[in-house]
């Protein structure tokens, strides 16, 4: 555990701008709509901004293998008395701390935004815990296609293998059934469509995602153990 | 029964492939040496050999095409023996921290914990001349600055096996004087060092035994003496003779003939009858870098594809 913890502080610690860009973003926007507060805009943040937030877990976890790769810095860290599931685990866990700070603002300025609008808060919390779970697999998604793939290609395969249900439904298919498999695509439906107070399913997202972000991290883990590191993937 | 070798290649091929498997470059074919526990060996070789190749293969970053290895006794990319190493890579490249916690950050990576880390960081900081630094962030150091840091995190676990892929690249006449130290103190502290550069004079001086590849080949292994020392020619040193009739250089009084093997003894008579006194016999010695040259062009030279390079 503990390499996984180093190397997960080390990441979080390289991305401090952009921690900070969003923070101030994140409480900006909020203090923007906390100065002539109405409650649709306070909706349309949350129904927003989580979603930059998920954006922002593909783009954090992504392109980390390449840059460590071309930098010739994974050599140094690979060559320590570490496996590489450990190195995946870390970069995983790197962008689950960064993204739980943006859950954490985005519930925290919400549930302010709520109060001072006399508007239900229950379930916030636990959207922004689904939504922090959520990040995890879409980093472990996005950090294991990026194992074998260019960050670009890895980046647009992550993306569908999430949201392929987003893609069916605009075909005009059924896709209720597919939920369960496509976690991350379910939680931004519900997020688009979220109503102050609404908790439905949430837990079953929560478990679906924690699921899948280990299947992605074992399958990655899986094929980093088998690739040459020191040669780009592309 | 033969000792635990510190690293041992056997038989290992590396292929290179592009990306529509059009493009082949062999790395390394059919490689096999023996590094024994307790020496200083020196890896030569001229740009694209394999040598990186080679070292990567053992670190286990990258994988064979064919053949095995062993390092410490454990497959090559085992992670325990991984923490008895340390690796010094080519170019080396660390993260943008302060050169102490860098230091201890790769140190913990390989296990180490608690005050024993903290004190072999110290003792690395002070070891490199980095201590005055040590709270600097080492993104912003020098090359030869950055260099002393990646050798601090390749000694700070205290390793049984250290390799070296460049060591002394970027680093001053004063910094290569040290790593020099260092080297030969680990090496009687029973650790083996192995140890790739172009530096052949620095090789020469440190090294117990070498190995020079060539195209993926090692053309030639031996300690420095059996590889330097050739015996085609001999010198034959002398005193009271005419050094006209000899056609040798003089030199305090003494007289130096170089004579192939085949007339040794027939000049030696010679002296006798002369009424000369035979000092010393010895095979000639060439330098390093004519070796390296000789072998470079016998085997048609360096290669221009060197993908390990690239990367």
């Amino acid at each position: 555990m503990r390499p996984i913890l180093l190397i997960a502080f080390n990441f979080a610690r390289m991305q401090w701008l952009t921690l900070l860009i969003m923070a101030v973003y994140l409480v900006g926007i909020a203090g923007a709509f906390a100065l002539n507060q109405q409650n649709q805009e306070v909706l349309f943040f949350l129904r927003s901004q989580p979603l930059y937030v998920m954006f922002l877990a593909l783009m954090l976890a992504v392109p980390a293998i390449q840059t460590d790769r071309k930098s010739r810095r994974l050599v140094a860290v690979l060559s320590k008395g570490i496996h590489r599931w450990q190195y995946l685990g870390g970069i995983i866990c790197g962008c689950a701390f960064i993204t739980s700070v943006f859950s954490f603002l985005v519930w925290a300025t919400t549930y302010v935004l709520c109060v001072r609008g006399g508007e239900e808060t229950t379930g916030l919390l636990l959207l922004s815990f689904a939504l922090l779970v959520s990040c995890v697999t879409i980093a472990s998604a996005g950090l294991m296609y990026s194992t074998f793939l260019h960050p670009l290609l890895a980046t647009g395969a992550a993306a569908i293998t999430l949201a392929l249900p987003v893609l069916f439904a605009t075909r005009g298919f059924d896709v209720h059934l597919l939920r369960p498999f496509f976690p991350v695509a379910w939680l931004g439906e519900f997020i688009v469509h979220y109503e102050f107070g609404n908790v439905r399913g949430l837990w079953a997202m929560i478990d679906a995602n924690a699921i899948l972000a280990v299947f992605f991290w074992i399958a990655g883990a899986m094929i980093f153990a088998r690739r040459d590191v020191t040669i780009s993937p592309e | 029964m033969p000792s635990t070798a510190a690293l041992e290649f056997s038989d290992i091929s590396k292929e290179y492939r592009g990306f529509f498997r059009s493009e082949h470059v062999k790395a390394l074919e059919n490689f096999s040496l023996r590094v024994e526990q307790g020496e200083i060996f020196g890896f030569l070789g001229p740009n694209g050999a394999g040598k990186t190749t080679a070292i990567h293969i053992a670190m286990g970053l990258m994988f064979p095409t064919a053949g095995t290895g062993q390092m410490l006794g454990s497959p090559f990319g085992d992670v325990a023996a991984r923490r008895r190493v340390g690796f010094l890579g080519e170019n080396v490249a660390l993260f943008h921290r302060r050169a102490a916690k860098l230091i201890e950050f790769y140190g913990a990576l390989n296990g180490m914990h608690g005050t024993r880390l903290r004190q072999q960081t110290l003792e690395m900081l002070k070891e490199l001349d980095l201590a005055t630094v040590a709270n600097r962030n080492a993104g912003k150091f020098s090359r030869g600055m950055l260099q002393r840091v990646g050798l601090a995190q390749a000694l700070v676990n205290d390793p049984d096996l250290l390799i070296l892929d460049e060591p002394t690249s970027a680093l001053d006449p004063i910094g290569r004087v040290r790593v020099r130290e260092i080297i030969l103190r680990a090496r009687d502290l029973g650790k083996t060092v192995f140890v790739s550069s172009h530096l052949l004079s620095e090789i020469e001086q440190i090294c117990d035994r070498l190995a020079i590849v060539i195209k993926g080949h090692v053309v030639r292994v031996g300690t420095v003496a059996e590889l330097l020392e050739t015996q085609d020619k001999f010198v034959i040193t002398a005193r009271g003779i005419d050094a006209l009739m000899f056609e040798g250089s003089q030199q305090n009084g003494y007289i130096k003939i170089t004579v192939p093997a085949l007339h040794q003894r027939s000049v030696i008579e010679k002296i006798w009858l002369a009424g000369g006194e035979v000092i010393a016999v010895n095979p000639t010695r060439r330098t390093l870098e004519d070796l390296f040259v000789e072998l470079t062009h016998q085997n048609g030279g360096s290669r221009t594809e060197k993908p390990e390079d690239e990367q």
